[in-house]
């Protein structure tokens, strides 16, 4: 329910950090990296925007980017952390749940370990994430995400 | 016949080794740079159209392109006016591990005779370096037009994207489209697909994993564009890149385009027709800049490409509004969940594409 709402807010409500902040995500070739969102914006103005663009239709990889930058901030912001945490069980979102995984380096390892659980269950229910994730718990350089992966094998 | 004098003359210039490949003429030497850290590197054009030169320096070291000199002794290419300029040429100006330049790029003959690059290595802090080998290697194409060809593309699965049906199908389709986008431009696509296994996941080109993107290119035909279709992450800004602007065709750790399928598929890792078509167009977006494209405007608005028949504009709107359409605008044009077509090329991007050496 509440990725649904962000949904319609991303249609309805577009603003300018928004919008700026959608262009560098939208780029076709490699895009600069979280950090060069950060001039956008206030963080909260830019965290705002990232969480209403995780949920973004087109192009397809602006929920992907989006989500990456989500992330990082999951250690000390309980919103990306609720949303980090949501994609791993949401069985309609298995690409955000692939970029989680492979962006848990950029975390504590608690709480990456935690995130990797989810991902080895998710694993043996969803083949699309399945078939992927792997490559990413397999080269974290969290031991004990390493040592989850060669588990759930 | 003419090396041997010039290397007699100069005492220490290297002379080609010439050959024959996919009906290329072929040109590889091992320079050295001088003790300011230049060279000077003369060839002979004999009644070909255009030709590409690929520098790779000893690991460690960049080289980039200063001067191109015609056989009438003109300058016909000065790095300094682009590097510090408003308008993108060729990537061939800035120092990289793999530099390449084609030519002609936009217009002109190339007319018989001695054509000489002046070239700089530098080091990892952008000093010049002298004594440091370097490899020069040279394609030259004859072409009886610059308006119509065939292009190999060597389509590579790696990594898990291997044998994923899913993928597969996807790319299949999309590579439909980028024919279709390309014809408008009289190129026909001659494709093949190999599997190729590979790390897992893949850095871009340029970036890393450059072994597994020169035996990529060791393997494939010669006188094609790699693209490489990866399926997991490396890295989630790694999405669609190509190996330079134009790409070289020797076999290095950039001779290559890669895309990543599983960005093209979006957050439910799953194919739809318009995300199909997308993956199309970057297909055809990142094979352009292999073939010499730049973007028309970067997303920064202050810089753009020479072509005359792109439109130059200052600002997110205006330049939507006049180049959406454009297969090399920096990003798709989209409302909440469509993208417009861009499958769109000017003429005078259609004539570069055209000069690249791979084009026959
Ligand atoms: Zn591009």
């Amino acid at each position: 329910m509440w990725l649904l709402a962000i949904g319609l807010s991303w249609a309805a409500d577009s603003n300018p950090v928004q919008d700026q902040i959608w262009r560098k995500l939208a780029s076709r070739d490699a895009f600069e990296g979280c950090q060069a969102l950060s001039a956008l914006g206030t963080p909260e103005q830019v965290r705002d925007a990232l969480l209403v663009l995780s949920a973004a239709e087109a192009p397809a990889w602006v929920p992907m980017r989006a989500a990456s930058c989500v992330v990082p901030l999951a250690a000390q912001d309980p919103l990306a952390l609720a949303a980090v945490r949501g994609w791993m069980t949401d069985p309609a979102v298995p690409g955000l749940a692939l970029v989680v995984v492979n962006e848990l380096d950029q975390l504590p390892e608690p709480l990456a370990k935690e995130l990797a659980v989810s991902a080895v269950d998710r694993m043996k229910v969803d083949a699309r994430f399945a078939r992927r994730a792997p490559a990413a718990l397999e080269s974290s350089v969290h031991a004990s995400v390493r040592e989850l992966s060669a588990g759930a094998k | 016949m003419w090396l041997g004098g010039l290397g007699l003359l100069s005492g220490c210039d290297p002379e080609f080794a010439e050959g024959e490949e996919d009906d290329l003429r072929t040109l590889s030497a091992v320079w050295t740079s001088g003790s300011d850290g230049r060279s000077e590197i003369s060839f002979d054009v004999e009644g070909e159209s255009s030709f590409l030169v690929t520098l790779r320096p000893e690991a460690g070291y960049s080289a980039f392109v200063e001067t191109l000199t015609d056989p009438d002794g003109n300058q016909v290419l000065v790095g300094s006016d682009f590097t510090s300029g408003s308008y993108e040429f060729t990537n061939a100006v800035y120092a990289d591990a793999v530099s390449s330049l084609g030519w002609p790029i936009t217009d002109g003959e190339l007319s018989e005779g001695t054509w000489t690059l002046g070239v700089g290595v530098v080091d990892e802090q952008l000093y010049f370096a002298n004594g440091v080998d370097f490899e020069v290697e040279a394609q030259l194409k004859e072409d009886t037009t610059f308006s119509e060809g065939e292009l190999a593309v060597d389509v590579v699965y790696a990594g898990s994207a291997v044998g994923d049906g899913e993928v597969i199908a996807a790319v299949e389709e999309a590579v439909a489209y980028w024919e279709d986008i390309y014809a408008d431009i009289g190129i026909t696509l001659d494709v093949r697909y190999w599997d190729i296994e590979s790390d897992d996941p893949l850095n871009a080109p340029g970036v890393g994993s450059g072994d597994t993107y020169e035996s990529i290119a060791e393997t494939t035909r010669f006188r094609a564009i790699n693209v490489v279709i990866v399926d997991s992450l490396t890295d989630t800004g790694l999405f669609g890149m190509a190996g330079g602007i134009p790409g070289p065709l020797f076999a290095t750790g950039q001779s290559a385009v890669v895309v990543s399928a599983s960005m093209h598929s979006g957050d439910d890792l799953a194919f739809s027709n318009g995300e199909i078509a997308i993956l199309g167009e970057t297909m055809a977006h990142e094979a352009g800049h292999f073939l010499g494209l730049f973007h028309p405007v970067e997303s920064t608005y202050d810089l753009w490409d020479v072509l005359d028949d792109t439109p130059e504009c200052s600002s997110a709107d205006e330049c939507q509004a006049v180049l959406e359409n454009n297969l090399m605008f920096p990003y798709p044009v989209c409302d909440s969940n469509s993208c417009v077509p861009q499958n769109e090329l000017s003429d005078g991007q259609a004539a570069v594409g055209n000069r690249y050496v791979a084009v026959r």
